[in-house]
């Protein structure tokens, strides 16, 4: 069935009873305005409908071997013929069940013969209404069905083009890098204090554009439910140990005090380290970024829902009670005139929380202006496997 | 004096590996596409590769294969990739590279990484 057949063509209505005088009345009304078919049985009512797809069927009930009622059903269980509206017609079963019986095998009306010319006219007149509404809806269906397909490949596209520009990206850097790296080590000959300071910003400049880069892999991967985690047993005691260790340099170099609390034993937990490390190196490099003077303490403890909370607490700039919501969007480093001094790539948050909820843990943030902010993880000790 | 052949179609990519290698005493043999790189393999029997993953004819993963069938397991050959995606790492290790190091390598570290394999 296609949407013109209502649209530009004349309706397609099947008549069907074995009467033939009946039939020609029922040519004579509807004639000049549609299309008309004819069958004198139920079988041949089938089949004609099957073959010809008619956009209504007018149906008498009381027919030799296979009556309306069957004929109906049968229409009604056939894979091609279950939506065309069907009216049914008789003289004998007018009584109010027989009529309940008919609409609740699925007939849209029913008319009662004699047959009132005027009533007939306005019933095929209301099922050409309706399938006009139903053409259009199913139109607008393949339509929406044609633009989901667009924009799952365009989604699709996407994941590929972010995976080969940072392959492509990775490679002009490794010589930004390596090149300038390899200058800072001054062994094809000595460069002065400036040239050293200038060098170091590129350097810092190119870390900042790999950590970008790094960033945006990250996220596309798991938008496109592309992350494998890996996951293995650890002590991550000494994860958050060697964090620390690792970035204890810098706070030093900027005058921070940074502290440690946690107990001394072993804590084993059971998920993937790298995003875990991932996740606390932000809430690092965040504290490290965000405070002037003062200190960073990390503390690692447990609460009664089996889970380790681990706590990153600065005395930084803090973040403003109306941004905490947008706090882990992407690209909401708040206010422009911070962003121009705290370089990030605005991604870093947003990644945390993605990568906390693939990890099962989730993260609370508390902060307040000019007195500082604590980000916590709180990690489960046991990653439910069957829920990745 | 070691051996070292750097397979690499980056030109600056390969600069940068001979600028860091010519820090040591190391004899350097390049080559820039797959099957010029399995050719001075076999001749010379290197004692370490580094190779790219991304060439223009043969990729990485299938050099160092046919490098294993001639060589066997004695040279060690590490993958040095822009392929930092999950899995590409395993599948350097399942193609018989020995050892992985990331693009953009760290020029402090490089060295050492390439000592440990020697």
């Amino acid at each position: 069935m296609n949407a013109k057949s209502v649209g530009g063509f004349p309706m397609k209505i099947l008549v069907v009873d074995d009467n033939k005088d009946n039939v020609e009345l029922m040519k004579q009304i509807l004639e000049d305005e549609y299309n008309l078919h004819v069958a004198y049985s139920g079988e041949e009512c089938i089949e004609k409908a099957i073959a010809q797809q008619p956009d209504l069927i007018l149906l008498d009930v009381n027919m030799p071997d296979m009556d309306g009622y069957e004929t109906m059903q049968k229409l009604k269980q056939g894979p091609t013929t279950w939506y065309i509206p069907v009216i049914f017609a008789s003289a004998f079963y007018t009584d109010s069940a027989m009529i309940v019986k008919g609409l609740e095998q699925g007939a849209f009306d029913y008319l009662t013969k004699p047959i009132d010319e005027d009533i007939l006219q306005a019933k095929v007149r209301a099922v050409k209404r309706i399938k006009r509404a139903e053409d259009e809806i199913r139109h607008q269906k393949d339509e929406l069905q044609l633009i989901n397909n667009k924009l799952q490949s365009a989604d699709k596209l996407k994941s590929i083009f972010l995976a080969s520009m940072s392959h492509e990206l990775r490679t002009p850097l490794n010589s930004i890098i390596g090149f300038t790296g390899l200058m800072l080590m001054q062994v094809a000959g000595s460069i002065n204090e400036q040239q050293k300071e200038q060098l170091n910003r590129v350097k810092r400049n190119a870390d900042h554009l790999l950590e970008l880069i790094n960033d945006v892999l990250d996220i596309s991967k798991i938008e496109a439910d592309k992350v494998e985690l890996a996951i293995s047993s650890f002590d991550i005691c000494a994860l958050v140990g060697e964090i620390i260790q690792n970035i204890a340099p810098e706070f030093e170099e900027k005058g921070l005090e940074l502290a440690l609390n946690r107990p001394e034993i072993a804590i084993m937990v059971t998920s993937d380290p790298r995003r875990v490390r991932q996740i606390l190196m932000n809430f690092m490099s965040n504290a490290l970024k965000f405070t002037k003077q003062g200190s960073i303490t990390v503390e690692l403890n447990f609460n009664e829902a089996h889970q380790v909370v681990i706590t990153v607490e600065d005395t930084g700039i803090g973040i403003p009670t109306e941004n905490m919501d947008k706090l882990f969007e992407p690209f909401q480093q708040i206010s422009s005139d911070l962003t121009n001094h705290y370089k990030g790539t605005g991604l870093g948050l947003y990644l945390c929380k993605k990568l906390s909820s693939l990890i099962q843990a989730d993260i609370q943030v508390i902060s307040e202006i000019n007195v500082g902010s604590k980000f916590t993880l709180n990690l489960p000790n046991k990653i439910k496997m069957d829920v990745i | 004096m070691k051996k070292i052949l750097i397979i690499e179609d980056n030109e600056d990519n390969a600069f940068l590996f001979r600028s860091l290698l010519s820090l040591r005493e190391f004899e350097i043999i390049e080559a820039a596409t797959g099957l010029d790189g399995i050719e001075l393999a076999e001749q010379n029997v290197p004692d370490l590769i580094l190779m790219d993953i991304q060439l223009p004819d043969l990729n990485g993963l299938e050099t160092t294969r046919r490098i294993r069938v001639i060589l066997g397991d004695r040279v060690p050959i590490l993958a040095v990739t822009s392929y930092a995606m999950t899995g590409d790492r395993e599948r350097c290790l399942a193609a018989g590279c020995t050892g992985y190091i990331e693009k953009p390598i760290k020029p402090e570290t490089f060295l050492r990484e390439i000592d440990s394999f020697l």
